[in-house]
């Protein structure tokens, strides 16, 4: 998965797997409560095959039948990459509306 | 409820995601359950990605293909569902069928006169008239009609009225 294909939701999943390993449901929670997007279970694991496929995400042994899933040094990478890129463009979105203002 | 389908509906996710997420996807629905959190929508979303996943390992061009088709079925269903039902086919009044029309019914009762054939040839009882092909949506036709009697053969254009069965005036 290139960087241009790392798609909203998977950023998301990244994101909140970058705070600690996860299974489904605290993923979801965990998503909701940091960004305001409540996750499907059917998205979830879309996302989930499509990121483990591609080596950004690995799964850890099961914790009271619950797979908990972690972010990988790729996947770490990737998010480092997406998460500056999205910064750069809210600073200059955010300084361009300030000189606009003023 | 709402727990089976939601189980049942992640068959539509291709089988290799089935196989490697099926207990901790159970486990997820179990989760979203036990905390009142499960909606019809999760179900609807679970389907849309199942069939999403199964699109996307088909290919783009079998999956457009795949799209389109039923894209063109879902047009056909609904504009059989919306346009009213065409009128049936009327009745011609007075239709010419001469290929469908030769026929031939044996008269053993009565013979020619001696000036040439009865001016009417009336079947006699028992005697069966098919015509081939069966005419559709026709009551009203003409025929050639050829009545072999005992001492010869006679001609007649006919008249034939099917939703009577029966004979109608006719000429030579």
């Amino acid at each position: 998965m290139s960087k241009n294909r790392l798609s909203e939701r998977s950023a998301l999943i990244l994101a909140s797997l970058a705070g600690g390993a996860k299974h489904g449901y605290a993923l979801i929670k965990d998503i909701q409560d940091f960004a305001g997007v409540r996750l499907g279970p059917g998205t979830l694991y879309g996302c989930l095959s499509t990121l483990e496929e591609s080596g950004l995400v690995e799964s850890l042994p099961a914790v009271d039948r619950r797979l908990p899933y972690r972010i990988t040094a790729l996947g770490a990478e990737l998010l480092r990459t997406r998460l500056e890129e999205s910064a750069r463009v809210a600073q200059t979105g955010l300084a361009r509306l300030q000189g606009g203002l003023a | 409820m709402k727990l089976r389908i939601a189980r049942w509906l992640f068959r539509l996710a291709p089988t290799q995601t089935r196989h490697r997420y099926r207990g901790d996807f159970g486990m997820l629905i179990d989760d979203l359950a036990d905390a009142r959190e499960l909606r019809w929508g999760q179900c609807v979303n679970i389907a849309a990605t199942g069939l999403r996943l199964r699109l996307r390992g088909l290919g783009r061009r079998r999956g457009g293909a795949l799209i389109g088709a039923l894209a063109l079925v879902t047009l056909v269903l609904s504009l059989g569902a919306w346009l009213p039902p065409g009128n049936p086919a009327q009745p011609t009044r007075k239709i010419s069928v001469p290929s469908a029309s030769t026929t031939t019914v044996l008269v053993i009762r009565r013979t020619p006169t001696t000036a040439g054939c009865p001016p009417s040839p009336v079947s006699p009882s028992g005697a069966r008239l098919q015509v081939l092909p069966e005419p559709k949506g026709i009551t009203t036709f003409r025929s050639t009609v050829t009545v072999v009697y005992t001492d010869g053969t006679c001609e007649y254009t006919a008249k034939w009225n099917l939703s009577h069965a029966g004979l109608l005036p006719n000429g030579r």
